[in-house]
C-alpha cells in the first residue's frame, strides 16, 4: 500500500511561528493578506478563530517558512488565545492609527502575550492604515516613545499602499535568525571564529591521526 | 482498509513532519498541509476547553494534555497520539483499519531513537532526518505485511 515517494517538504530549514494580534479591525488579515499574497481588499470579513499564511524568504543561504496565525480580534474568539500564543517566536502587535481606542489596547494585548508567550519571544508593534493621514488619530512620535519604554520595535504601515508591510515581517524575520544562530553558537553549536570556541571541544585538528584501529 | 497520511505537530502548533502513506491519501501542497497541523492542534485545544468534564490538570491516563484523541468520518479515521512533551503524533486512515494505535507508538518510538538522537536536529523545527523518515517507511511495510507484532 504505502508509496515510495521521496519526501517533497525539504524546501525549507526553518519554520517560524509569527503571531498577529490586536483590536478587531486594525487590519491585521489585510496586513498578511498584502504581504503574503500583495493584494488589498476595502471589504471587511472578520478572522474566525485563526486563519494561516505562509510566506518562504530566504535568508543567508537559509530558506525559512514564515507561518503566520492571524488571530481574531474580537472577544468571543479569546477563549483558546493561550494555544496560539505558546511557542510563537514573534508576536506582531498591530493597532489603527486612526482609532486611539486601538492603541490605548495594545497594553492589554501586551499583558496577554507576556502572561502566555515565551521569554525570549520578539515582539513588534505596528501602526496600521498610516496613509489615511487625515483621520490620524496616534501620533508617530507617541507611539515611538511607547514602543521605546517597551524595549520594541516599531514601524508604521499601509496594507493599502504597502508601505512598510514588507519591512515589518522581513525584519522580524531576520532578528529570528540571528537570535537563533547566537543561540546555536552560545551552546557551542557553530563558532565562526576563534574567540568564540571557548567551551568547546576542537575536532578540526590532530583528531583524525588518533584514530586508529577502530571500525 | 489502510493507512493515509502521517504527520506531526509540535507542541506549538506547526507541522514538523507529514509524510503520504498511501496514493489515496489527499495529495496536497505542504502548505495546506501546515495549515491542517495547525487547525488540528487549535481543535485539539478547543475541545479540552469545551468538554464538561474536567480532568486534573488537565491531564489524560498518559500524562499528555487532554485533547481530541480520535475523529471518525465516514471515509477516515483520524488517531491522536499526544506525548507528554506536547508532541503530536496524527495519522489518518480508511475505516476499519487496526492497530493504529501500535502504529502511533512504534512511531514515537522511531522518532525518539532516529530524530532526536540526531546530533543536527533542532528540537521543535521541521525533521529533516532520513533516517526517521525511511524506518517509518519500513515499519509501515511490516505492518500492512503484518509482521508487526500487536499489542
Amino acid at each position: 500500500m504505502a508509496t515510495k515517494k521521496p519526501s517533497k517538504s525539504k524546501d525549507y530549514d526553518y519554520l517560524f511561528k509569527l503571531v498577529l494580534i490586536g483590536d478587531s479591525g486594525v487590519g491585521k488579515s489585510c496586513l498578511l493578506l498584502r504581504f503574503a499574497d500583495d493584494a488589498f481588499t476595502e471589504s471587511y470579513i472578520s478572522t474566525i478563530g485563526v486563519d494561516f499564511r505562509f510566506r518562504t524568504v530566504k535568508m543567508d543561504k537559509k530558506t525559512v517558512k514564515l507561518q503566520i496565525w492571524d488571530t481574531a480580534g474580537q472577544e468571543r474568539f479569546r477563549t483558546i488565545t493561550s494555544a496560539y500564543y505558546r511557542g510563537a517566536d514573534g508576536i506582531i502587535m498591530v493597532y489603527d492609527t486612526t482609532s486611539s481606542d486601538s492603541f490605548d489596547h495594545v497594553n492589554d494585548w501586551l499583558k496577554e502575550v507576556n502572561r502566555y508567550a515565551s521569554e525570549g519571544t520578539c515582539k513588534l508593534l505596528v501602526g496600521n492604515k498610516c496613509d489615511r493621514t487625515a483621520d490620524r488619530a496616534v501620533t508617530t512620535e507617541q507611539a515611538k516613545e511607547f514602543a521605546d519604554d517597551l524595549g520594541v520595535a516599531f514601524l508604521e504601515t499601509s496594507a493599502k499602499t504597502a508601505k512598510n508591510v514588507e519591512e515589518a515581517f522581513l525584519t522580524m524575520a531576520g532578528n529570528l535568525i540571528k537570535q537563533r544562530e547566537a543561540k546555536l553558537a552560545a551552546n557551542g553549536g557553530k563558532g565562526e571564529n576563534g574567540s568564540e570556541s571557548r567551551g568547546k571541544v576542537l575536532l578540526t585538528s590532530g583528531v583524525r591521526n588518533n584514530l586508529s584501529g577502530c571500525c | 482498509m489502510g493507512f493515509l497520511h502521517l504527520f506531526i505537530v509540535n507542541k506549538s502548533g506547526g507541522l514538523i513532519l507529514h509524510r503520504s502513506l498511501s496514493s489515496a491519501a489527499p495529495q496536497i501542497g505542504t502548505n495546506e498541509w501546515l495549515r491542517i497541523g495547525s487547525t488540528f492542534h487549535s481543535l485539539h485545544a478547543i475541545a479540552a476547553e469545551a468538554s464538561p468534564v474536567k480532568l486534573p490538570n488537565n491531564k489524560n491516563s498518559n500524562g499528555a494534555q487532554d485533547g481530541i484523541e480520535q475523529i471518525e468520518g465516514g471515509g477516515v479515521i483520524l488517531k491522536c497520539l499526544q506525548t507528554r512533551t506536547g508532541i503530536k503524533f496524527v495519522i489518518t486512515a480508511e475505516p476499519g483499519t487496526s492497530d493504529l494505535d501500535t502504529v502511533l507508538r512504534e512511531i514515537y518510538v522511531l522518532y525518539s531513537d532516529c530524530a532526536l538522537k540526531d546530533p543536527f536536529y533542532e528540537l521543535e523545527m521541521p525533521i529533516r532526518c532520513e533516517l526517521f523518515t525511511n524506518s517509518v517507511d519500513s515499519l509501515m511495510k511490516r505492518v500492512v505485511a503484518g509482521e508487526v507484532m500487536m499489542r
